[in-house]
């Protein structure tokens, strides 16, 4: 007898429904009903923005005008990192995260809990740190360029928040992935149990967000959009 | 609502409408699934002020699926008569549909849907949130409205008495083909 709970599961993923094609239309029709309570409308739109969060993160496109999206969308939430719009915390002198320490690139995987990625396209970095939160960041340092790609676990939680001109993201993908290019100048602070920590707020010009396998990658110091794209496109 | 909204709404219903109809269906709702569907999105919307945006959305709209799902049936049970009451249950519908190509064998499937089909309601319940819907037991203890060590806990029951009702029905084939 195979097992129960994978039949079951099995059951569940081979039970298809037809859902009526003007379902949303209906529901629309009966919440245009008179509503004597014109705050849910401000309500609703505050609670949209969660909405359209967990649906970027999903990876389905809203499609909704310009405006209405600049209207509604204050902050989004895209794989470890939530997006606000507007000015950040000042960064700090020497950001850091806490217990951030070097590490070699052998090791960073077991430390990290997931197989840390390398660009084929930068090849071996130049130092390789890991965090208290399992953050592995990769460095280069290209002449006056500095890069860094940040590589993490999880998106339950979000794990760094970033600020930013939100007018300014747009959508790409990496390997087939959905993944966000923000050509603006934005601020990143690391969230740890005890809220934002300070002395991690980092100035990113130009970076590049995307999830692939679970796991949160961030690029950032490489311009253009295209050339991030080619060296994230590189990750083995 | 503005038309930027109503797009958005759109969406949700588009992203949502299946999960939540297979839930109204696992829970009861029988023939009354669409309409319980869409008295759920409605009533989502209007209880929207309840819902916390750092919190999952899927499980919160199921339990208001579920608690639409579970009136329908009360509906039902003052309207019809005993024998009907049993139709909520979707054997002989959806869950006996077999896809083309299906994991499971023609029988096995059987055995496994009129089995869940014989359950008590909390026990089907809370298998089909945890299996047939793949919810974790954060999103069952959100959707069906109880602790998550009470999720565990009936989870785990609810298993084993499925499991001795499976080990029984073997039996009796087992004897039926002697």
């Amino acid at each position: 007898m195979s097992d129960i709970t994978e039949d079951l599961l099995t059951l569940g993923r081979e039970f298809a429904v037809q859902v009526p094609d003007d379902l949303a239309e209906r529901v629309l029709a009966e919440i245009a009903a008179p509503d004597p309570r014109t705050a849910r409308r401000l309500r609703w739109r505050r609670w949209l923005v969660g909405i359209l969060a967990a649906l970027a993160a999903l990876g389905i496109s809203a499609a909704v005008s310009a405006p209405v999206r600049a209207a509604i969308v204050h902050v989004f939430r895209f794989g470890g990192v939530e997006v606000h719009q507007g000015a950040g915390p000042s960064p700090a002198a020497s950001p850091s995260l806490p217990g951030q320490h070097p590490t070699s690139l052998q090791a960073a995987s077991a430390q990290a809990g997931f197989t840390v990625r390398v660009p084929a396209a930068l090849g071996p970095p130049d130092q390789i740190t890991v965090s208290d939160a399992k953050v592995v960041s990769l460095f280069y340092q290209r002449s006056s360029e500095r890069v860094q790609i940040d590589e993490f676990a999880g998106n339950s939680e979000p794990m760094f928040e970033k600020y930013t001109a939100m007018g300014s993201a747009q959508r790409v993908t990496v390997n087939g992935h959905d993944a966000y290019w923000f050509d603006d100048p934005a601020t990143s602070i690391f969230i740890g149990p005890e809220g934002a920590d300070e002395g991690s707020a980092r100035a990113l010009d130009g970076s590049l967000l995307w999830i692939d396998g679970g796991i949160t990658f961030r690029l950032d110091g490489i311009r253009p959009q295209t050339a991030a794209i080619a060296v994230a496109n590189s990750m083995r | 609502m503005n038309r930027g909204e109503r797009d958005l709404f759109r969406i949700l219903v588009a992203r949502y409408s299946a999960v939540a109809k297979r839930t109204a269906l696992l829970c009861g709702a029988g023939d009354d699934a669409d309409d319980v569907v869409q008295e759920a999105f409605v009533a989502a919307y209007r209880a929207l002020e309840r819902f916390r945006v750092a919190d999952a959305f899927r499980p919160w709209l199921l339990r208001i699926v579920i608690n639409q799902a579970h009136n329908a049936t009360r509906r039902r049970r003052r309207a019809q008569s005993l024998v009907d009451r049993a139709a909520a249950w979707p054997v002989d519908t959806v869950l006996h549909d077999t896809p083309a190509v299906s994991a499971l064998t023609t029988e096995r499937r059987k055995v496994l849907v009129t089995a869940l089909g014989e359950m008590r309601p909390a026990d089907r319940e809370i298998l089909a949130m945890r299996f047939l819907m793949d919810l974790s037991e954060a999103e069952t203890s959100t959707a069906l409205g109880l602790a998550r060590g009470t999720v565990k806990s009936r989870t785990a029951r609810a298993l084993e008495r499925l499991r001795r009702e499976l080990a029984g029905r073997d039996l009796e084939v087992g004897i039926g083909d002697e």
